[in-house]
């Protein structure tokens, strides 16, 4: 299709425009926490592994979300298809 | 300021819906997450202060989630409640030491210290299995005096009910296996049980109004089961009554609402 570009095929392939920015805010905590993790772990200062524990908990739940948005959105391709 | 935060990001949702709200939520989960890494790292991992504030982000994470966790489709229908699994893992992740002292069951006595007297085997058998039974009245009440406004989950299937039922399980299971037993190390027994009872009421409530119109009614009946739920917990009776009991009154309140 001419003048449509691959964001626009990506968005409209995967329904993404149906969705709801707020599904997003788990995955962008999620991805904050995840940043801070990796920063800390390159710091590598005392106490960081049990920072990075502590931030590898509280992450987990954030994960479960994203995986059942994924879930739910291949769900919906497929059953739609 | 902890309250005022939580009450804060509630009257966000209800004044700018529910986007705001959950980021309110969200930013208040990230930055209680990093007050625990700091009090952790300051104390060594010794005391109390950063169980407390690890303790503090999870009323957070609950809200954010079941704002924001999508519905999930069963045929026409859409029910919200998919938000129990990951407050399911939470527990299992969370619900054992460091962050919890002693290793509980995971369905079994939460506290090993019993502050109101510990009953002997005969008569905690008998508490235990009153709980479920005073909970599913509390919720045939509270079912009996629903708003009679048109519900959401009208005609919805069984396995909406089921599901709905399941993720207010996870959520009383989380409270009372970590929340509780943490706040009574910091503040006691009598001030952790109504403590974690308000916040159990707050986000049940909260999270009951996504699903069913809510009343006085619900709302007095859904603090007085939180309540009840609390002193089992601090009398050490076993968690599988308490989440039983809570099935059973949320059962009860949304079937109202599917019938009705």
């Amino acid at each position: 299709m001419p003048g449509t570009s691959a964001l626009t095929i990506v968005l409209e392939t995967l329904s993404l425009r149906h969705l709801s920015p707020l599904y997003f805010l788990p995955l962008v905590a999620l991805l904050a926490l995840l940043l801070e993790r990796e920063l800390i772990r390159a710091s590598s200062g005392p106490g960081a592994r049990a920072a990075i524990r502590i931030l590898g908990l509280a992450t987990l739940p954030l994960l479960i979300a994203f995986v059942m948005l994924v879930a739910l959105r291949l769900n919906y391709i497929f059953g739609a298809s | 300021m902890y309250l005022a935060a939580l009450v804060g990001a509630e009257a966000f949702v209800r004044s700018f819906g529910a986007f705001s709200g959950a980021t309110c939520y969200a930013l208040g989960f990230v930055i209680l997450v990093n007050v625990t890494v700091m009090a952790y790292r300051r104390f060594d991992g010794e005391g109390v202060r950063w169980r407390l504030a690890a303790v503090a982000a999870v009323p957070f994470l609950d809200r954010l989630l079941v704002l924001s966790v999508p519905p999930f489709a069963w045929g026409a229908f859409e029910v919200s409640a998919l938000w129990g699994l990951p407050l399911l893992v939470t527990a299992i992740a969370i619900g054992r030491p460091p962050l919890v002292p002693q290793p509980a069951h995971l369905l079994g006595q939460p506290v090993a210290a019993a502050p109101f007297g510990r009953p002997s085997r005969t008569t905690s058998t008998i508490l235990a299995v009153q709980v479920p039974i005073v909970a599913l009245c509390l919720g045939v009440v509270a079912a009996a005096s629903a708003p009679p406004e048109t519900a959401p989950i009208e005609r919805g299937p069984l396995i909406a009910v089921a599901a709905v039922v399941f993720a207010f399980c996870a959520q009383e299971w989380l409270y009372r296996l970590v929340v509780q037993p943490v706040a009574a190390e910091v503040w006691g027994d009598r001030v952790s049980t109504l403590a974690c009872s308000a916040l159990v009421a707050f986000t049940s409530v909260a999270a009951l109004s996504e699903l069913v119109p809510i009343g006085p009614s619900i709302v007095l009946l859904s603090v007085a089961v939180s309540l009840l739920f609390g002193l089992s917990t601090a009398r050490g009776l076993p968690l599988a009554f308490i989440v039983l009991g809570r099935g059973l009154f949320t059962l009860c309140v949304v079937s109202a609402s599917v019938v009705g």
